[in-house]
């Protein structure tokens, strides 16, 4: 006997508002933090804008294709992962530390052209303080500075930075802590001498 | 090369694995409670120093190149499921579980009895209570060479209705009873015709009063 069970069927539906200045404003508001990561990440302003432009491709394909599970507020710690991850690709493509110690010129060349591309505004802080604030992260141990600069820039948590790297929250903490320390350190001598605002 | 270790180990076994320092032990021990991921205000205050240095924004060459790649994107995909309205009923005075069991043993005698009754002979005796018949369907029509070689009744849907009292002050169940009748017809060559017809019944299920 041919049976028909009366199930009320379901229905998706999608709330969609196609308006670009949403996305604008998103991009506005989250992209200087998704952006200082990536150059945290790297080791100049194209590579962190390639790969932070790779990592939002990706995620749009993905929420184009109806495949990204979450909604908005899953967006960043998918870009922060995919940014990571691009980065150490890009890493080992590279080999960028060895060209580094065999192109001095070039390497001065980036840092003259960093100089120009400040991670940080220079209205939020005097520029004596952001330059010191930004090479001091820069010498810091690297996942002492991307745990910092998730946690302070990107707002995470110790729990979402762990899912992001790999590591438990607890390993997140300690890194942070080591990080602040160090970056205190190296703040110190600035601050004492009345150089810096912070 | 002599396999003899003994002094060597004895030495290594005088040493003393250094001790935990008071920073580590008070950091394993934050971990273990679940407190090590809470700062102190200290943390907290040259946390909050460190971020009055916000992160540059982005030149509008790119923000304008990131906005072409997204523009065809809807900005928010909100996944909701949606139940279509479901048929509206009287709810039921009682607890319709063994109600819509009566029901449905009912129809399925119903559709067991169909099927050892000759099929063609009379239509109309069919045991029928209340019936409000859709219009039939019909997928070919059959002619006199066909002959019924299949029958299938299809319990399509089940719906309690509500309770009704009778003059003899017994409560009853309504229950309306979907079906979709397939009749196979064969004729002499092996063409098959199928005819299908839904049909409704209404059903009076005695309830308990108590």
């Amino acid at each position: 006997m041919d049976e028909e069970h009366p199930v009320a069927p379901l229905s998706v539906v999608s709330e969609s508002a196609p308006d670009p200045s949403a996305w604008r404003e998103w991009l506005e508001s989250h992209g200087p933090k998704m952006l200082l990561f990536a150059r945290q990440q790297t080791r100049s302003l194209e590579d962190a804008k390639d790969i932070f432009q790779d990592a939002l491709v990706k995620l749009v394909e993905k929420v184009r294709a109806g495949e990204f599970v979450g909604g908005e507020e899953a967006w960043q710690p998918y870009l922060y992962t995919a940014i990571r991850r691009l980065a150490i690709d890009l890493s080992r493509k590279d080999d960028r530390r060895k060209r580094r110690e065999d192109n001095v010129t070039a390497d001065a060349e980036t840092e003259q052209y960093e100089a120009f591309h400040p991670w940080f505004e220079s209205e939020s802080s005097d520029d004596e303080t952001r330059a010191q604030l930004e090479n001091s992260l820069k010498e810091l141990p690297e996942k002492f500075a991307e745990v910092i600069t998730m946690k302070i820039w990107g707002e995470r948590t110790f729990a979402e930075i762990g899912e992001t790297l790999g590591i438990s929250q607890n390993t997140a903490a300690s890194r942070y802590r080591y990080g602040l320390e160090a970056l205190k350190r190296s703040l110190g001598g600035a601050r004492r001498r009345g150089d810096l605002s912070i | 090369m002599t396999s003899d270790h003994s002094i060597l180990e004895a030495e290594l076994r005088e040493l003393t694995p250094t001790a935990l320092d008071q920073a580590f032990l008070n950091r394993l021990e934050e971990s273990a409670e679940g407190t090590w991921t809470e700062l102190s205000q200290q943390e907290i205050r040259f946390e909050n120093l460190l971020r009055r240095a916000s992160p540059a924004k982005l030149d509008s060459a790119f923000l304008a190149h990131l906005e072409t790649l997204v523009q065809d994107v809807p900005f928010t995909t909100v996944e909701k499921i949606v139940p279509f309205p479901k048929p509206v009923t009287v709810a039921p005075a009682r607890a319709s579980r063994p109600v819509w069991g009566a029901a449905a043993a009912v129809a399925l005698i119903g559709a067991a009895t169909a099927l050892i009754m000759p099929v063609g002979k009379s239509p109309e005796t069919t045991p029928r209570l209340l019936t409000a018949a859709p219009p039939s369907s019909i997928s070919s029509p059959a002619s006199g060479h066909f002959v019924p070689a299949g029958f299938n009744r299809g319990l399509s849907e089940v719906h309690d209705e509500g309770v009704v009292w009778k003059s003899n002050k017994q409560p009853h169940s309504v229950v309306r009873v979907v079906y979709k009748d397939l009749v196979t017809l064969k004729d002499g060559s092996g063409r098959t015709v199928q005819v299908e017809q839904p049909r409704v019944e209404y059903m009076l299920v005695p309830a308990r009063a108590d």
